[in-house]
């Protein structure tokens, strides 16, 4: 069987060829965002110092926001977060709560501490939902700002969220989930970003026509799509009535692998990508969007998986495909904070979702890929995600099978498989402790050295416990995607949105 | 100048997220003969006003928990302290004042502002 | 093969510790080291974290300790002076600053504590007690810190020196500013404007005739309250910016600054940019119009909107509602009646209804004969409840 094994070694030498340059490239990004990230966040550290976001709030030229934010069966926390919604600082704002078809009385608590009455509304649907069944503003003038649409279930966020951009009245929109706490200087600070672009203006280009001695006319500034901030886990801190009392990393293993997983994918990961233009998504927990944008965009996708990116996608691809320029930001502080899945059960289901989703996002999206017309996203932003975060699990899977056969077959030098093992360990480790330590840059979070220690511990751990498990999830979603398409789509989809509760992932 | 009003001790209650402001204003009341009981955000403002008769109310607008805004219309749907003058300090330029008297503040002013018009017009609500 | 720069530089130590680091395959040579390097980068890590986070422990507690003093100091002197109480005029007043001594108030980090203090203490209250502030800031030599900050190396610290001279409204000599004016950094140059506007007596709006670079939304913010809150600035006729200045977003500002001093005089340029190629700048003055109510640009704003991009077609609709002179209900009731697009029929609706009692039977007759569409659109803009 010679002609055989000639062609096994071929295919094995191409194998630890690719996994090699795969390896070492991965490497040399994950280095490279840190830089990236350390750079942007010393720039923002900096400006921080004199920047003062009280003179936007006293400002008649503030741009107005419309704060959005879906509610399914949120009964226990509603009025609470409704009202931490609702004292935000900045100047000229309104939220918009959807009642997305919850069964509980979440809409009659609204209308009761409230003082909510039906009113005739104009509502444009620019983009389509599930049928809007009522509005409901507040009789009181100190409720000025809320709007409150029932509408019936779509079976996911971004269908309620959509209904919430067909409603709003301002040119910006904040989307967030109701059960996430925010900072009170949420919208101050992110919509800075927006501001220190130049305001729109055209430009002139070519000769002036000889008919009728006009030119043509081109938009002539980088607009601001979007815009995120960093997110945490809200699971052990302190709350009281809405507003975050005290930070302290989560005391269960799992959410606490989430939090040092949520700082290392903004702080390293988003800021990074900000510093030069390439951020892949803007979280579906918290996002501020131009609206104009957005819509023509499209809006969120209610059948997909990951709608969060979906959208951003898309809207990176519409300015793309019109010539015009954009950005889309990202800052280091932590804005937001969310209920982390507390149990496997609500993770796995969680992060298949997020891995699923990514394999539609991809195919949805083949065309941006490696295509020179869509600039950075087409040639970094698609190639990275595909590559490192796609690619990944399969990579790091069929790598395992691997070494269990090479280990098994005793084809294995053990020291040198050993020092490699410590390298991709340690740099694992460093990547985390530092992203850890840019965090601490931003500023010092939680109260105590044991706090600080429980959280660098996780960089130890977080190889060998909690990534195998993403892995498979990861992998577990991707399965999900290719064999049963059509036939769980519409019951899988509650997943993910809002608190995963107990309850709520019974339900599915 | 403004002397310390005749009253025997009216009380104000001064509610405030800013501890600066909180502080001096405090004092600068203090300081001209009210008997002065702070609070840092609407809740604990409305758990005081249940609990005390105040003979005015001074409100910041925006802070957590519940804002200026609410603590004065529930001020203003209560029997019991309807007729209470309230004082609304705000940070926001525009539009926001008229609304405020709507609702029925008897005053609003907008930060900064100085301290003598602050006293003049506690001395004017006082003196209703 | 061989590491040139492993060999030169690593290898000496490794091959202390790895006898036979020469003969492993590259692969491995560069796994040794950038493993090094990562052990190495982790434990600088953690030192920085525990160096940041001690020392970040010992500022607070420093000025948890420090602020309540500084505020009952500036509590005693300034807010409740007695001098000030019994009348005197502020200029007059000598403040006594014998209990600042206390606070060993050389130390660099409380002489920062205090100008952030004092800095806070003068955005919430002015006039005699702003004065006062101001002089404190003088009297402690506080000034010569914030000048110092100027000729700092890094931009962000001359940043901060600029924002505190001009919170405090201290006089910055021409020679320290007018340099940092052309500096390359956006920032700087940013902030060197503004406090040239503010502390600038002869001609603080020179900058607008040579400023070539866009103003960016958030200077405009910062601007608009600095030309706003200074009450000894001269106001120029902003005409002449949007007549003659080729900078587009400096045109854009001047209109908003036109709306907000109520600029009747320059009316006639704002008019003249109805003719602008460029929309943006036609919507901001089709805005400017409106607001200023200038019932004669009302035939011109009617007869130009056919031939106009939505945008400016909306901003034409709410100039209309804002003068509300009630000569053109009809045009307004037509474009309800008729427009396919949403906005422009919610816009006209809410136009005709500011027109108030003017428009009162108009409104009776579009109940009565709308769509079911527009009478919702027209009961959305009648409900005071809604306000957008």
């Amino acid at each position: 069987m010679y002609e055989d094994s000639s062609f096994w070694d071929y295919i094995r030498w191409f194998y630890e060829g690719f996994v090699f340059v795969y390896g070492v490239s991965m490497l040399l990004v994950y280095g490279m965002l840190a830089i990236f990230s350390f750079i942007a966040i010393s720039l923002h550290k900096k400006k921080s110092l004199y920047v003062d976001y009280d003179k936007l709030v006293e400002s008649p030229l503030a741009p107005g926001i419309s704060v959005i934010a879906p509610a399914f069966n949120e009964s226990v926390t509603i009025i609470t977060n409704v009202r931490s919604l609702m004292t935000l600082n900045y100047p000229k704002y309104e939220v918009i709560i959807i009642n997305d078809g919850s069964t509980d009385d979440t809409l009659e608590k609204m209308i009761n501490e409230f003082k909510l009455v039906e009113v005739d509304f104009a509502y444009n649907e620019r983009i389509q939902t599930k049928p809007v069944k009522r509005f409901f503003k507040s009789t009181d003038r100190a409720y000025e700002k809320l709007l409150v649409i029932d509408k019936e279930n779509g079976k996911s966020k971004a269908d309620g969220s959509n209904a919430g951009i067909n409603a709003s009245a301002f040119d910006y929109f904040l989307c967030t989930d109701v059960d996430c706490i925010i900072e009170k200087d949420t919208l101050l600070r992110m919509i800075k970003p927006f501001m220190d672009e130049e305001a729109k203006k055209i430009r002139e280009i070519g000769e002036p026509c000889p008919e009728c001695g006009f030119r043509h006319i081109v938009e002539d500034t980088r607009r601001v799509i979007a815009s995120g901030a960093t997110l945490r886990i809200a699971n052990s801190c302190e709350v009281d009535e809405g507003v975050i009392t005290r930070v302290r990393p989560p005391k269960k293993y799992l959410p606490r692998f989430q939090e040092m997983e949520y700082v290392r994918a903004y702080v390293l990961g988003k800021m990074g990508w900000s510093f030069i233009n390439s951020v892949p998504n803007v979280s579906g927990g918290l996002g501020l969007f131009d609206k104009e944008i957005a819509i023509k965009a499209g809006g969120y996708d209610g059948k997909s998986f990951a709608e969060d990116m979906d959208m951003v996608t898309r809207m990176a691809t519409y300015m793309m495909d019109n010539k015009l320029q954009y950005a889309v930001r990202y800052i280091p502080t932590s804005q937001c904070w969310t209920e982390g899945p507390p149990n496997m059960k609500v993770f796995s289901r969680q992060r298949t979702r997020w891995g699923r989703g990514l394999f539609e996002v991809m195919s949805i999206h083949r065309k941006v890929l490696l295509n020179p017309e869509y600039g950075r996203m087409g040639m970094i932003v698609f190639p990275y995600t595909f590559l490192y975060e796609f690619l990944a699990p399969i990579v790091e899977f069929t790598g395992i099978l691997y070494y269990l056969y090479i280990i098994s077959t005793n084809q294995i030098n053990w020291p040198f498989a050993i020092i490699l093992i410590v390298f991709v360990y340690w740099y694992a480790v460093m990547v985390a402790t530092l992203a850890i330590l840019w965090d601490q840059m931003t500023f010092r979070h939680y109260k105590t050295w044991r706090e600080v220690v429980g959280i660098c511990a996780m960089a130890f751990l977080e190889p060998v416990m909690y990534h195998p498990l993403i892995v498979f999830f990861a992998i577990r979603g991707y399965w999900f995607f290719i064999t049963n398409k059509k036939a769980n789509w519409g019951n899988m989809q509650r997943q993910g949105f809002g608190q995963p509760k107990i309850t709520n992932a019974n339900a599915t | 100048m403004l002397k310390p009003t005749t009253l025997a001790n009216p009380s104000i209650l001064l509610v405030d997220d800013d501890q600066i402001l909180l502080h001096v204003t405090k004092r600068i009341l203090q300081h001209d003969g009210y008997k002065v009981t702070t609070a840092t955000n609407g809740k604990e403002a409305l758990d005081k006003i249940r609990n005390t008769q105040f003979d005015l109310v001074i409100v910041d607008v925006m802070m957590p928990h519940i804002n200026g805004l609410e603590v004065l219309s529930q001020l203003k749907q209560q029997q019991n302290t309807r007729s209470t003058p309230v004082i609304v300090l705000t940070g926001v330029s525009h539009s926001i004042s008229e609304d405020v008297l709507k609702i029925g503040a008897s005053a609003c002013f907008k930060k900064p502002f100085e301290a003598d018009t602050l006293r003049e017009a506690v001395r004017q609500q006082l003196a209703k | 093969m061989k590491l040139y720069f492993a060999d030169t530089i690593f290898s000496p130590i490794f091959r202390r510790y790895f006898f036979y680091f020469d003969s492993y395959p590259l692969v491995i040579q560069i796994a040794i080291i950038l493993t090094t390097i990562a052990i190495t980068a982790t434990i600088i890590a953690y030192g920085s974290i525990l160096y940041r986070r001690y020392s970040g422990w010992k500022r607070d507690r420093r000025l948890a300790k420090l602020n309540p003093r500084i505020d009952d100091l500036i509590t005693d002197t300034v807010i409740l002076n007695e001098e000030l109480a019994l009348g005197t005029p502020p200029e007059k007043i000598e403040l006594d600053l014998s209990g600042f001594a206390r606070l060993k108030y050389r130390d660099m980090f409380v002489r920062q504590a205090l100008i952030d203090r004092i800095m806070h203490y003068r955005k919430n209250f002015v006039g005699d007690l702003g004065y006062l502030l101001r002089q404190l800031y003088i009297d402690l030599d506080l000034e010569k810190d914030s000048v110092k900050k100027l000729k700092s190396p890094q931009w962000n610290k001359k940043v901060q020196g600029l924002v505190e001279l001009t919170a405090l409204d201290m006089q910055i000599s021409d020679v320290n500013i007018l340099p940092l004016t052309n500096s390359k950094n956006r920032e700087l140059r940013a902030e060197a404007r503004h406090a040239y506007i503010k502390l600038s007596k002869n001609e603080p709006f020179k900058f607008f005739d040579i400023a070539t670079e866009p103003l960016l939304m958030w200077d405009q913010i910062e601007l608009f309250k600095i030309i706003t809150t200074n009450k000894d600035i001269v106001l120029p006729n902003f005409a002449r910016w949007v007549t003659y200045s080729n900078n587009k977003s400096i045109v854009s500002f001047c209109l908003k600054l036109i709306i907000h001093y109520n600029q009747t005089e320059a009316i006639p340029a704002v008019i003249k940019l109805l003719d602008n190629r460029d929309h943006y700048l036609r919507a901001d003055a089709i805005q400017c119009l409106g607001k200023l109510k200038v019932e004669e640009a009302e035939d011109k704003l009617v007869s130009i909107y056919n031939n106009q991009p939505l945008n400016c077609q909306i901003e034409i609709l709410k100039a209309l509602g804002r003068i509300g002179s009630g000569r053109h209900l009809e045009f307004l009731k037509s474009e309800f009646i008729r427009s396919q697009d949403f906005d422009i029929r919610k816009n006209a609706a809410r136009s005709i209804i500011k027109h108030g009692a003017l428009s009162q039977n108009m409104l009776g007759d579009l109940m009565s004969v709308s769509s079911e569409e527009n009478q919702l659109i027209l009961k959305h803009c009648m409900n005071p409840l809604i306000k957008y």
